[in-house]
């Protein structure tokens, strides 16, 4: 019997040393990837006082002037950076949680994650003014949420629907709450905030941006570890475990990562909705028959924020618009397309 | 040679026993059929074997080694266990859903083995998957995604195989196709352990029964000396009718109807002229 490789992959050996790369997978993740260069090239050239595209190649090439050296490194790139960081870490979290739960409609928005976050960022911006942004207080509220979620509804990959329902729930409470907060406020301090809340890239420096993009970039190979493991998670987990996972840490693992990033893309630009939902449906599609595509997911949730924050940017100049409002319009003609699709299978 | 042993094997769900001093155990190479009412306790057994649910008492061996010792990964490497009712993941294919069994041999720097390679043709070629090999799994009939399970289970290459009523929703067909392949199985020298609920079809191709009932081993052995009249209606609380297949001499378990042995009813012809008026109705309104 010949030694055949499984179709679609390209099988690396080198001594003892063997992987395997999904093919289709890592033609998609690079087409992503130059498109993201591309969107990211032609946003830097939109906006108020316009670049051309070339202009801006030189510029990021080290030859441009004084002036387009401001508007691209101050002013444009700490918010594209921040847009493709956020997208990124939302893509991420999304397919984790999809996965884990076995249901497309479990996203950390969805379930009060990025609520928590929310709220524990704009507590600690009302009531202790420290200055800088308080990025760093998301993951704690993350958690926080994520251990109410868990009190309530135990196993998540049982019962996903009432975990869903639940984080619901929960996702709206927490919501609420950050509402009243702010309410309580005197409306001058708020504009910003309430900007953020929305979710909004406008002023977003790099001392937001750059450490959260090395902790993503630190979480990356846990990332890699979990991917293989999590795919089987999506037998079930009888099924995974007879292949020898431990499904319960798997599991722990899984969403303890999916919180946190979830959290680091929620710091970032305020509580994008969506984008965490249609990226992994989008690399699924890219990707055919790869059962987790953690990393596709990733490039198309950067691609798409990256998208909306430009096209919110182009359409509304020169007013102010949270770019959350693209997305949480373009998602629900997502969410209503596949709501539909499937009542059409169903019937 | 044994593979599995099962000594004193106690199970409850709160104060409900399920399992009652369980004892049992299995040479190499046999199929051996789980049979018994509904709630007698064969779904728990074959869970407690495969480490799905905790041991609350008794002991568990395989290759004379307690189950507790396995690590999930090498315990994976000895047996392998297809649920009752497993979840196919949407977007796979044949070909992965078999390699896919190939997981716990396999490492994050050994992703693919020439032994993978050959585990994999052999379950390919034992299941006889070539025809379905680039399907979609969701596309499958019942029959043909039963035996690509079963592909994938045979490339885990372990000498214990436990099966939780693989051919359960299946048309008599698609049972067949079923139990001709875990037949093909057990004949290569693995042992496999399967709840079947159909006696007909326990009887037909087990090697041996145990017929489980109140928690415990009602009788062990080849099906014919298992399936008696008198064990077959005191664990089913029914009469039942035995009878030797043509061929081999398998009992024929079939229930007996007890109007057969009362005065009948009165005449069934009602139900005819009702059925007749539904069909004309039927036709009017296909005319109309």
């Amino acid at each position: 019997m010949a030694s055949t490789t499984p179709s679609g992959v390209w099988s690396l050996r080198m001594g003892g040393l063997s992987l395997l790369l999904h093919r289709r997978n890592w033609l998609m993740c690079g087409l992503l990837t130059f498109l993201l260069i591309v969107l990211a090239t032609l946003a830097i050239s939109l906006g108020s006082g316009q670049m051309g595209v070339r202009d801006v190649i030189a510029t990021l090439l080290g030859h441009g002037s004084k002036l387009q050296e401001i508007m691209v490194f101050k002013i444009r790139m700490p918010r594209i950076a921040a847009a493709i960081v956020a997208g990124f870490a939302m893509g991420m979290a999304g397919c984790l949680i999809q996965t884990l739960v076995r249901n497309r409609l479990a996203t950390p928005d969805m379930i009060g994650v990025n609520e928590g976050a929310s709220l524990a960022v704009v507590s600690f911006s009302l009531y202790l003014t420290l200055g800088s942004w308080p990025w760093w207080a998301s993951p704690l509220g993350a958690v926080l949420a994520a251990v109410a979620l868990f009190t309530l509804c135990r196993r998540p990959g049982e019962q996903g629907y009432l975990f869903i329902v639940i984080g619901i729930a929960l996702s709206e409470l927490l919501g609420a709450i950050g509402d009243f907060a702010m309410s309580t406020q005197p409306l001058v301090h708020l504009g910003s905030l309430y900007l953020w809340t929305m979710g909004h890239f406008a002023g977003v420096s790099y001392q937001t941006v750059n450490p959260i993009a090395l902790v993503l970039l630190a979480l990356c190979p846990l990332m890699a570890l979990v991917n293989r493991p999590l795919a089987l998670l999506r037998f079930g987990d009888a099924t995974a475990q007879n292949l020898g996972i431990r499904v319960p840490l798997v599991q722990l693992a899984v969403l303890g990562l999916a919180i946190l990033v979830a959290s680091l893309g929620t710091a970032i630009g305020g509580p994008v909705v969506f984008i965490a939902m249609a990226a992994p449906i989008l690399a699924s599609w890219l990707a055919r028959d790869n059962l987790a595509p953690l990393w596709l997911s990733a490039l198309c949730g950067a691609l798409l924020l990256l998208g909306s924050d430009t096209l919110v940017r182009v359409l509304a100049q020169p007013e102010e618009i949270p770019t959350g409002i693209m997305t949480r319009l373009l998602g629900g003609i997502l969410l209503l397309a596949l709501l539909l699709k499937d009542r059409r299978g169903a019937d | 040679m044994t593979v599995l042993s099962v000594k004193n094997l106690h199970f409850a769900y709160q104060d409900k026993v399920v399992l009652d001093d369980l004892s049992f155990s299995l040479p190499k190479g046999r199929l051996i059929g789980i049979v018994g009412p509904n709630g007698s306790g064969k779904s728990t057994l074959l869970k407690l074997l495969a480490r799905q649910l905790p041991i609350q008492g008794g002991e568990i061996l395989v290759h004379g080694q307690s189950l507790s010792h396995y690590s999930m990964k090498s315990l994976a490497r000895q047996l392998a266990f297809l649920p009752q009712r497993p979840v196919m993941a949407e977007g796979i294919r044949v070909e992965q859903l078999v390699q896919y069994g190939r997981h716990p041999h396999q490492g994050w720097f050994n992703q693919w083995s020439d032994e993978d390679a050959h585990q994999v043709a052999l379950a390919r070629a034992a299941m006889q998957l070539d025809a379905i090999w680039h399907r979609q799994a969701s596309s499958l009939s019942g029959g043909q995604a039963q035996r690509a399970w079963l592909g994938m289970i045979l490339a885990q290459n372990t000498d214990l195989i436990l099966l939780d009523e693989p051919t359960s929703a299946l048309d008599i067909g698609h049972q067949a196709e079923v139990m001709e392949a875990v037949h093909r199985i057990a004949a290569e020298g693995r042992t496999v352990l399967i709840v079947i609920h159909d006696l007909g079809i326990a009887a037909r191709y087990c090697d041996e029964l145990i017929a489980l009932g109140d928690g415990q081993i009602q009788a062990m052995g080849p099906a014919r000396e298992v399936m008696t009249k008198a064990l077959v209606d005191r664990l089913y609380q029914t009469e039942v009718d035995i009878l030797p297949a043509p061929g081999d001499g398998a009992p024929v378990i079939v229930p007996r109807r007890r109007s057969l042995f009362a005065p009948l009813p009165s005449t069934p012809e009602p139900s005819v002229t009702r059925a007749l008026t539904a069909h004309e109705s039927a036709q009017k309104d296909t005319t109309q």
